[in-house]
Protein backbone atom coordinates (compact mmCIF):
# COMPACT_ATOMS: atom_id res chain seq x y z
CA UNK A 1 0.00 0.00 0.00
CA UNK A 2 1.61 3.16 -1.11
CA UNK A 3 2.12 6.05 1.58
CA UNK A 4 1.79 9.50 -0.38
CA UNK A 5 3.67 12.07 1.48
CA UNK A 6 2.86 15.89 1.36
CA UNK A 7 4.02 17.81 -1.58
CA UNK A 8 3.86 14.70 -3.94
CA UNK A 9 1.20 15.35 -7.00
CA UNK A 10 -1.36 12.99 -8.58
CA UNK A 11 -4.54 13.85 -10.33
CA UNK A 12 -8.07 13.86 -10.48
CA UNK A 13 -11.67 15.60 -11.53
CA UNK A 14 -12.15 18.60 -9.88
CA UNK A 15 -16.13 19.20 -8.99
CA UNK A 16 -15.32 22.88 -8.80
CA UNK A 17 -12.97 23.56 -11.56
CA UNK A 18 -15.04 20.81 -13.61
CA UNK A 19 -12.32 18.98 -15.53
CA UNK A 20 -9.26 17.19 -14.49
CA UNK A 21 -6.34 18.66 -12.61
CA UNK A 22 -3.26 18.09 -11.06
CA UNK A 23 -3.64 17.82 -7.38
CA UNK A 24 -0.84 17.97 -4.49
CA UNK A 25 -1.02 16.04 -1.57
CA UNK A 26 -1.58 18.27 2.09
CA UNK A 27 -2.37 17.79 5.63
CA UNK A 28 -6.06 19.24 5.87
CA UNK A 29 -9.22 19.52 8.63
CA UNK A 30 -11.91 17.47 6.47
CA UNK A 31 -15.35 17.84 7.14
CA UNK A 32 -18.27 15.02 7.45
CA UNK A 33 -21.77 15.24 6.61
CA UNK A 34 -22.80 12.59 8.79
CA UNK A 35 -21.58 12.40 11.62
CA UNK A 36 -21.34 15.86 10.82
CA UNK A 37 -17.67 16.06 12.17
CA UNK A 38 -14.34 17.47 11.30
CA UNK A 39 -11.75 15.28 10.84
CA UNK A 40 -8.46 17.29 11.60
CA UNK A 41 -5.19 16.26 9.75
CA UNK A 42 -6.49 14.01 6.75
CA UNK A 43 -3.88 14.29 4.19
CA UNK A 44 -6.00 14.89 0.75
CA UNK A 45 -5.47 15.57 -2.77
CA UNK A 46 -5.65 19.24 -3.40
CA UNK A 47 -6.80 20.40 -6.87
CA UNK A 48 -3.49 23.01 -7.88
CA UNK A 49 -5.93 25.67 -9.37
CA UNK A 50 -8.85 25.77 -7.05
CA UNK A 51 -7.47 24.72 -3.67
CA UNK A 52 -10.39 22.29 -3.48
CA UNK A 53 -9.66 18.58 -2.39
CA UNK A 54 -10.21 16.59 -5.12
CA UNK A 55 -9.10 13.13 -3.47
CA UNK A 56 -8.64 11.04 -0.41
CA UNK A 57 -5.94 8.69 -0.28
CA UNK A 58 -6.45 5.18 1.50
CA UNK A 59 -3.77 5.88 4.22
CA UNK A 60 -6.26 8.68 5.54
CA UNK A 61 -9.44 6.44 5.74
CA UNK A 62 -8.43 5.07 9.61
CA UNK A 63 -8.30 8.60 10.74
CA UNK A 64 -11.47 9.52 8.96
CA UNK A 65 -13.46 6.25 10.47
CA UNK A 66 -11.82 6.85 14.00
CA UNK A 67 -13.30 10.05 13.94
CA UNK A 68 -16.64 8.76 12.62
CA UNK A 69 -16.74 6.33 15.51
CA UNK A 70 -16.01 9.15 18.26
CA UNK A 71 -18.52 10.79 17.12
CA UNK A 72 -21.26 8.18 18.01
CA UNK A 73 -22.85 7.84 20.92
CA UNK A 74 -23.79 5.02 22.91
CA UNK A 75 -27.33 3.85 23.00
CA UNK A 76 -28.72 1.46 25.42
CA UNK A 77 -32.50 0.26 27.10
CA UNK A 78 -33.37 -2.26 29.36
CA UNK A 79 -35.69 -4.75 27.25
CA UNK A 80 -37.28 -8.17 28.41
CA UNK A 81 -35.33 -11.30 27.69
CA UNK A 82 -38.50 -12.40 25.73
CA UNK A 83 -37.57 -9.51 23.52
CA UNK A 84 -34.46 -10.41 23.00
CA UNK A 85 -35.45 -13.75 21.93
CA UNK A 86 -37.75 -11.87 19.22
CA UNK A 87 -34.13 -10.47 17.96
CA UNK A 88 -32.97 -13.73 17.89
CA UNK A 89 -36.06 -15.39 16.05
CA UNK A 90 -35.95 -12.52 13.50
CA UNK A 91 -32.26 -13.53 12.42
CA UNK A 92 -32.96 -17.03 12.33
CA UNK A 93 -35.90 -16.42 9.95
CA UNK A 94 -33.24 -13.49 8.12
CA UNK A 95 -30.68 -16.83 8.37
CA UNK A 96 -28.03 -14.51 9.55
CA UNK A 97 -26.20 -14.23 13.20
CA UNK A 98 -27.64 -12.59 16.25
CA UNK A 99 -25.10 -10.55 17.55
CA UNK A 100 -24.45 -9.61 14.35
CA UNK A 101 -27.76 -8.27 13.41
CA UNK A 102 -29.12 -6.73 16.58
CA UNK A 103 -27.15 -3.52 16.55
CA UNK A 104 -27.66 -3.23 12.61
CA UNK A 105 -31.36 -3.53 13.13
CA UNK A 106 -31.42 -1.26 15.83
CA UNK A 107 -29.24 1.31 13.56
CA UNK A 108 -31.90 0.69 10.69
CA UNK A 109 -35.03 1.53 13.07
CA UNK A 110 -33.57 4.44 14.40
CA UNK A 111 -32.65 5.86 11.47
CA UNK A 112 -35.64 5.06 9.65
CA UNK A 113 -37.72 6.25 13.05
CA UNK A 114 -36.10 9.80 12.14
CA UNK A 115 -38.12 10.73 9.33
CA UNK A 116 -41.17 8.20 9.33
CA UNK A 117 -44.16 9.48 11.21
CA UNK A 118 -46.14 5.92 10.09
CA UNK A 119 -42.90 3.97 11.61
CA UNK A 120 -43.31 6.46 14.89
CA UNK A 121 -46.84 5.44 15.47
CA UNK A 122 -46.03 1.62 14.84
CA UNK A 123 -43.34 1.72 17.75
CA UNK A 124 -45.74 3.45 19.84
CA UNK A 125 -48.56 1.36 19.50
CA UNK A 126 -46.00 -2.28 20.00
CA UNK A 127 -44.47 -0.66 22.83
CA UNK A 128 -47.98 -0.91 24.83
CA UNK A 129 -47.99 -4.61 23.95
CA UNK A 130 -48.09 -7.64 26.71
CA UNK A 131 -44.85 -8.64 25.76
CA UNK A 132 -43.07 -5.36 25.83
CA UNK A 133 -44.36 -5.02 29.64
CA UNK A 134 -42.43 -8.13 30.81
CA UNK A 135 -39.52 -7.20 33.10
CA UNK A 136 -36.79 -6.07 31.73
CA UNK A 137 -34.15 -8.18 32.45
CA UNK A 138 -31.77 -7.68 29.46
CA UNK A 139 -30.58 -4.91 27.44
CA UNK A 140 -29.61 -3.88 24.15
CA UNK A 141 -26.64 -1.31 23.49
CA UNK A 142 -25.55 0.27 19.82
CA UNK A 143 -23.01 3.19 18.87
CA UNK A 144 -25.18 5.66 16.50
CA UNK A 145 -24.18 8.67 15.32
CA UNK A 146 -25.68 11.22 17.75
CA UNK A 147 -27.92 13.22 15.09
CA UNK A 148 -29.63 10.22 13.75
CA UNK A 149 -30.67 9.27 17.38
CA UNK A 150 -31.78 12.75 18.40
CA UNK A 151 -34.25 12.69 14.83
CA UNK A 152 -35.54 9.44 15.96
CA UNK A 153 -36.17 10.73 19.69
CA UNK A 154 -38.09 13.77 18.48
CA UNK A 155 -39.93 11.45 16.29
CA UNK A 156 -40.69 9.45 19.19
CA UNK A 157 -41.55 12.09 21.62
CA UNK A 158 -44.19 13.61 18.89
CA UNK A 159 -46.29 10.48 19.46
CA UNK A 160 -46.03 10.56 22.84
CA UNK A 161 -43.06 7.71 24.06
CA UNK A 162 -41.67 8.61 27.29
CA UNK A 163 -38.55 7.16 27.21
CA UNK A 164 -36.11 5.77 25.19
CA UNK A 165 -36.48 2.12 26.45
CA UNK A 166 -39.56 2.35 25.64
CA UNK A 167 -38.56 3.15 22.01
CA UNK A 168 -36.02 -0.06 21.88
CA UNK A 169 -38.90 -2.31 23.23
CA UNK A 170 -41.38 -1.47 20.20
CA UNK A 171 -38.47 -0.95 17.98
CA UNK A 172 -37.79 -5.22 18.81
CA UNK A 173 -41.59 -5.82 18.25
CA UNK A 174 -41.85 -3.79 15.33
CA UNK A 175 -39.07 -5.57 13.49
CA UNK A 176 -40.45 -9.41 14.66
CA UNK A 177 -43.52 -8.00 13.08
CA UNK A 178 -41.94 -7.04 9.43
CA UNK A 179 -39.72 -9.90 9.46
CA UNK A 180 -42.86 -11.79 10.41
CA UNK A 181 -40.68 -13.98 12.63
CA UNK A 182 -43.43 -14.08 15.64
CA UNK A 183 -46.27 -14.02 16.64
CA UNK A 184 -46.62 -11.08 19.35
CA UNK A 185 -50.14 -11.17 20.28
CA UNK A 186 -53.03 -8.64 19.31
CA UNK A 187 -52.10 -6.07 17.03
CA UNK A 188 -53.17 -3.82 14.18
CA UNK A 189 -49.78 -3.01 13.28
CA UNK A 190 -49.05 -4.53 8.95
CA UNK A 191 -45.51 -5.83 8.23
CA UNK A 192 -44.15 -3.12 5.97
CA UNK A 193 -42.56 -5.04 2.55
CA UNK A 194 -40.31 -1.37 2.35
CA UNK A 195 -38.92 -2.19 5.76
CA UNK A 196 -38.30 -6.53 5.33
CA UNK A 197 -36.08 -5.34 1.82
CA UNK A 198 -34.21 -3.56 4.14
CA UNK A 199 -33.52 -5.44 7.26
CA UNK A 200 -32.69 -8.24 4.51
CA UNK A 201 -30.24 -6.32 3.68
CA UNK A 202 -29.10 -5.36 6.41
CA UNK A 203 -29.10 -9.15 7.53
CA UNK A 204 -27.26 -10.11 4.53
CA UNK A 205 -24.47 -7.79 4.94
CA UNK A 206 -23.66 -8.28 8.86
CA UNK A 207 -22.67 -11.75 7.91
CA UNK A 208 -20.80 -11.07 5.17
CA UNK A 209 -18.96 -8.16 4.12
CA UNK A 210 -18.58 -5.65 6.11
CA UNK A 211 -19.47 -7.22 9.32
CA UNK A 212 -18.25 -6.51 12.83
CA UNK A 213 -19.32 -8.42 15.17
CA UNK A 214 -20.33 -6.81 18.56
CA UNK A 215 -21.04 -7.34 22.24
CA UNK A 216 -24.24 -6.08 22.45
CA UNK A 217 -26.03 -7.60 25.10
CA UNK A 218 -26.41 -6.78 28.48
CA UNK A 219 -24.63 -8.90 31.52
CA UNK A 220 -27.98 -9.74 32.77
CA UNK A 221 -28.45 -11.79 29.41
CA UNK A 222 -25.31 -13.71 29.50
CA UNK A 223 -25.88 -17.21 30.71
CA UNK A 224 -25.34 -17.59 34.45
CA UNK A 225 -23.60 -20.86 34.67
CA UNK A 226 -19.74 -21.17 35.05
CA UNK A 227 -17.78 -24.85 34.30
CA UNK A 228 -15.01 -25.22 37.13
CA UNK A 229 -12.73 -27.33 37.18
CA UNK A 230 -12.20 -29.86 39.96
CA UNK A 231 -9.27 -28.62 42.18
CA UNK A 232 -6.86 -31.28 44.36
CA UNK A 233 -7.18 -31.01 47.31
CA UNK A 234 -4.01 -33.95 47.65
CA UNK A 235 -0.38 -32.41 48.72
CA UNK A 236 2.93 -33.52 47.88
CA UNK B 1 -10.68 -1.78 -22.46
CA UNK B 2 -13.65 -4.27 -21.96
CA UNK B 3 -15.33 -5.37 -18.70
CA UNK B 4 -12.56 -8.02 -17.90
CA UNK B 5 -9.32 -5.75 -18.76
CA UNK B 6 -11.32 -2.94 -16.63
CA UNK B 7 -12.61 -5.51 -13.78
CA UNK B 8 -8.99 -6.62 -13.37
CA UNK B 9 -7.27 -3.57 -13.60
CA UNK B 10 -9.60 -2.12 -10.80
CA UNK B 11 -8.56 -5.40 -8.57
CA UNK B 12 -5.07 -4.47 -9.04
CA UNK B 13 -5.90 -1.00 -8.04
CA UNK B 14 -7.11 -2.25 -4.69
CA UNK B 15 -4.98 -5.14 -4.39
CA UNK B 16 -1.53 -2.31 -4.75
CA UNK B 17 -3.54 0.54 -3.01
CA UNK B 18 -3.09 2.60 -6.31
CA UNK B 19 -6.60 3.93 -5.29
CA UNK B 20 -8.42 7.31 -3.82
CA UNK B 21 -11.73 8.15 -3.24
CA UNK B 22 -13.76 10.81 -4.48
CA UNK B 23 -14.40 13.25 -1.51
CA UNK B 24 -18.03 13.88 -2.00
CA UNK B 25 -18.89 9.86 -1.50
CA UNK B 26 -16.94 9.86 1.87
CA UNK B 27 -18.56 13.35 2.77
CA UNK B 28 -21.99 12.09 2.63
CA UNK B 29 -20.74 7.99 3.73
CA UNK B 30 -21.63 6.74 0.12
CA UNK B 31 -18.17 5.69 0.05
CA UNK B 32 -17.66 2.68 2.42
CA UNK B 33 -14.13 1.99 0.85
CA UNK B 34 -12.84 5.96 1.96
CA UNK B 35 -14.98 5.69 5.25
CA UNK B 36 -13.11 2.63 6.32
CA UNK B 37 -16.73 0.47 6.47
CA UNK B 38 -15.20 -2.19 4.33
CA UNK B 39 -11.58 -3.00 3.61
CA UNK B 40 -9.62 -3.14 -0.10
CA UNK B 41 -9.75 -6.75 -0.20
CA UNK B 42 -13.50 -6.81 0.22
CA UNK B 43 -13.77 -5.19 -2.26
CA UNK B 44 -11.99 -7.06 -4.37
CA UNK B 45 -14.56 -9.90 -3.33
CA UNK B 46 -17.04 -7.87 -4.46
CA UNK B 47 -15.54 -7.19 -7.80
CA UNK B 48 -14.67 -10.88 -8.15
CA UNK B 49 -17.83 -11.78 -7.70
CA UNK B 50 -18.85 -9.28 -10.48
CA UNK B 51 -20.44 -11.10 -14.22
CA UNK B 52 -20.66 -8.95 -17.26
CA UNK B 53 -24.22 -8.14 -17.08
CA UNK B 54 -23.76 -6.78 -13.59
CA UNK B 55 -21.03 -4.05 -15.53
CA UNK B 56 -21.94 -0.97 -17.03
CA UNK B 57 -19.80 2.39 -18.24
CA UNK B 58 -21.23 5.62 -18.86
CA UNK B 59 -19.89 9.37 -19.34
CA UNK B 60 -18.45 11.25 -16.23
CA UNK B 61 -20.77 13.41 -15.42
CA UNK B 62 -17.37 16.45 -15.86
CA UNK B 63 -16.37 14.95 -18.48
CA UNK B 64 -17.58 13.05 -21.68
CA UNK B 65 -14.82 11.55 -22.91
CA UNK B 66 -14.00 9.78 -19.46
CA UNK B 67 -15.94 7.01 -18.61
CA UNK B 68 -17.15 5.59 -15.14
CA UNK B 69 -17.32 2.19 -14.62
CA UNK B 70 -20.26 0.81 -12.20
CA UNK B 71 -20.01 -3.03 -11.27
CA UNK B 72 -23.29 -4.04 -9.47
CA UNK B 73 -22.19 -7.33 -7.56
CA UNK B 74 -24.59 -9.24 -5.66
CA UNK B 75 -24.09 -11.13 -2.53
CA UNK B 76 -24.81 -14.96 -2.30
CA UNK B 77 -28.03 -14.93 -1.51
CA UNK B 78 -29.20 -17.29 1.64
CA UNK B 79 -30.55 -19.97 -0.47
CA UNK B 80 -32.70 -20.10 -3.53
CA UNK B 81 -35.20 -18.06 -4.72
CA UNK B 82 -33.85 -15.13 -2.38
CA UNK B 83 -31.89 -12.07 -3.51
CA UNK B 84 -28.92 -11.54 -2.27
CA UNK B 85 -27.82 -7.95 -1.52
CA UNK B 86 -26.95 -5.96 -4.64
CA UNK B 87 -23.58 -3.58 -4.24
CA UNK B 88 -22.32 -0.91 -6.26
CA UNK B 89 -18.91 0.22 -6.97
CA UNK B 90 -18.24 3.04 -9.40
CA UNK B 91 -14.82 4.51 -10.40
CA UNK B 92 -12.78 5.93 -13.09
CA UNK B 93 -9.19 5.85 -14.38
CA UNK B 94 -6.87 8.86 -15.09
CA UNK B 95 -4.58 9.37 -17.94
CA UNK B 96 -4.61 5.30 -18.91
CA UNK B 97 -6.07 2.40 -16.89
CA UNK B 98 -3.37 1.20 -14.09
CA UNK B 99 -0.90 4.45 -14.78
CA UNK B 100 -2.81 6.76 -12.45
CA UNK B 101 -4.97 5.92 -9.40
CA UNK B 102 -8.29 4.63 -9.63
CA UNK B 103 -10.26 7.06 -8.14
CA UNK B 104 -13.67 5.42 -6.46
CA UNK B 105 -16.49 7.66 -6.32
CA UNK B 106 -19.28 5.24 -4.39
CA UNK B 107 -18.93 2.01 -2.80
CA UNK B 108 -22.57 0.83 -1.29
CA UNK B 109 -25.27 -1.37 -1.34
CA UNK B 110 -28.69 -0.66 -2.71
CA UNK B 111 -29.91 0.17 1.06
CA UNK B 112 -27.14 1.85 2.64
CA UNK B 113 -28.19 4.39 4.96
CA UNK B 114 -26.09 7.72 5.76
CA UNK B 115 -24.59 8.10 8.98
Amino acid sequence: MRIWREGDRSVAMCERCRKKVRTRFEYRPFDLERPKVTVPDVLVAVCEECGEVAGIPYQSTPRIRQAREMALTKFEARVPRELVDAIYLVATKLETEPSSLTSALMRYYIHELGHSPGLATDIKKLAEAPLAKCPSKARVSVNIDREALEEAWTSARAVGMRNKGEMARGIILVATVDAEAGDIGSTDVQPSPERLIGLKAIAACSTRIGAVPEHEMGRAARPRHRHRSPRSKSKA
Amino acid sequence: MGFTNIKRAAIEALRTGNFQSDPDGVRKGKNLLGTGEVSPAEVIALLERCRGPQYECSPHHLDPQLPVHVFKPETRAPRPGVRGVQWYIKLYFLEGEGAEPAIFMSVHTSTTRRG
